[in-house]
């Protein structure tokens, strides 16, 4: 499972997500694909059951759209905007 | 000119009409009795804790990213961190301001759970008698100097606020040192403002412009800042006064709804009215986003240079400025 990483403030703000490190104190506004990769990295949601969404709402080539999330997922985690769980994550 | 991210959330969030600031006050009620401070307490019910979670979830829907929690002291109430974890819920960016004094090791263990965005805190002096003096609390500097230090062995980011009068005019710079040695940040204001019934008596403190004009002209604020502060106000500068209802606003622990903390303008009160109705609708909002900026901006002279000066709208208008006027 992918989720945000407990140090990070979000919000929409017309329709992109605004993500603050609150560690880090940088801010990062992300494109439409990378929010809505950003919506599914909500601890219910496997990097591959990402990708098959995003390809089935934006209808591309897939190999292009694996491509692109893994390479979206990546920078994420590079970020520590999110992190691998291997358990769902627990809404408290 | 290239924006930083921030200058583009800011422009987008003033073309959108987006609060994406808030700026919340828990409580009117303080152990301290600065003599500057411009908060008026009285009797009425200030916002219960159902209350304020209600606005935590409106202020989230209508975009508010970056929530103020401030008060009064936010530690006097004992619900502050069921509050202040709720708003971490909903993934908002808190910022707190406390005069450190409450802060003991349990508390700065709870503060740094909540991965505060910055930890404000005021401080007037590095001698105590200077610093107490303002406070009116024997012994404030040693608590706020410990709950400091507290909160920076836990890697919190924390920033000392100093508002500088004639009676610290000559403290800055020690405080500036001791920032310096405890890697933390330092800001300066100069502004004192009337008090939120336009009682003036605060501006008694006030330093003169000559003063003024050597504290903003001091080396010690970096060229770093200035840049930083410049590019943040660029497109706020060619637009709009000041975010104040445009992308800030203010609500007080009565849910009184205002554009900003000095700029008591009460557009509606969150008891009942929802945030949204008043954000968008209000006919106070909507005056204040009629203001053209050139109205606002001065210019003074100082040793033959021209210096330009955004007024602040709020402190005109609590000096019974008409803020419709050049």
């Amino acid at each position: 499972m992918i989720k945000n990483n407990k140090g990070i403030a979000w919000r929409l703000i017309d329709n992109q997500a605004v993500i603050v490190d609150l560690k880090g104190n940088t801010t990062h506004i992300f494109n439409a694909v990378a929010t809505r990769i950003w919506e599914l990295a909500n601890g219910k949601n496997r990097v591959s059951d990402i990708v098959e969404k995003i390809y089935q709402e934006y209808e591309v080539n897939q190999g292009k759209v694996e491509k692109d999330c893994l390479k979206c997922i990546h920078q994420m985690r590079k970020n520590a905007l999110v992190i691998l769980s291997s358990n769902p994550v627990d809404e408290g | 000119m290239e924006r930083s991210i921030f200058g583009t959330l800011k422009e987008t969030a003033i073309r959108k009409k987006i609060p994406i600031n808030a700026h919340l006050d828990l409580s009117y009620y303080c152990n301290l009795n600065c003599v500057h401070c411009y908060i008026i307490r009285d009797n009425r019910l200030e916002l219960r804790t159902a209350e304020i979670k209600e606005i935590l979830i409106q202020l989230a829907a209508a975009g508010t990213l970056y929530l103020t929690l401030s008060g009064g002291e936010i530690l006097t109430r004992s619900d502050f961190f069921e509050i202040a974890s709720y708003a971490r819920k909903l993934h908002f960016a808190l910022t707190l301001f406390t005069n450190g004094t409450l802060i003991d090791e349990d508390i700065a263990d709870k503060i740094s759970a909540l991965n505060p965005l910055c930890v404000h805190m005021s401080l007037y002096s590095t001698n105590s008698r200077n610093h107490d003096a303002i406070t009116g609390v024997h012994g404030s500097l040693k608590k706020s100097l410990s709950a400091m230090r507290m909160l920076r062995e836990k890697n919190i980011r924390v920033k000392i606020s100093t508002v500088i009068m004639r009676q610290n005019l000559n403290d800055y710079h020690d405080i500036y040192k001791l920032t310096q040695k405890f890697g933390v940040e330092f800001q300066v204001n100069c502004r004192i403002t009337p008090k939120i019934d336009k009682d003036p008596s605060p501006l008694n403190y006030q330093i003169d412009d000559n003063d003024l004009y050597k504290v903003i002209s001091d080396p010690i604020f970096s060229k770093q800042n200035e840049v930083e502060l410049k590019e943040a106000e660029f497109y706020l500068s060619n637009c709009v006064p000041c975010g104040a209802g445009h992308m800030s606003c203010y609500i007080s622990p009565y849910g009184e709804i205002y554009p900003c903390i000095v700029l008591p303008i009460l557009c509606g009160n969150i008891r009942e009215k929802s945030f949204i109705d008043i954000w968008e609708n209000s006919y106070e909002i909507q005056r204040i986003r009629s203001l053209a900026p050139s109205l606002l901006t001065t210019h003074h002279k100082h040793d033959n240079n021209i210096v330009p000066f955004r007024r602040c709208i709020g402190i005109d208008y609590l000096k019974g400025w008409d803020i419709t006027r050049p």
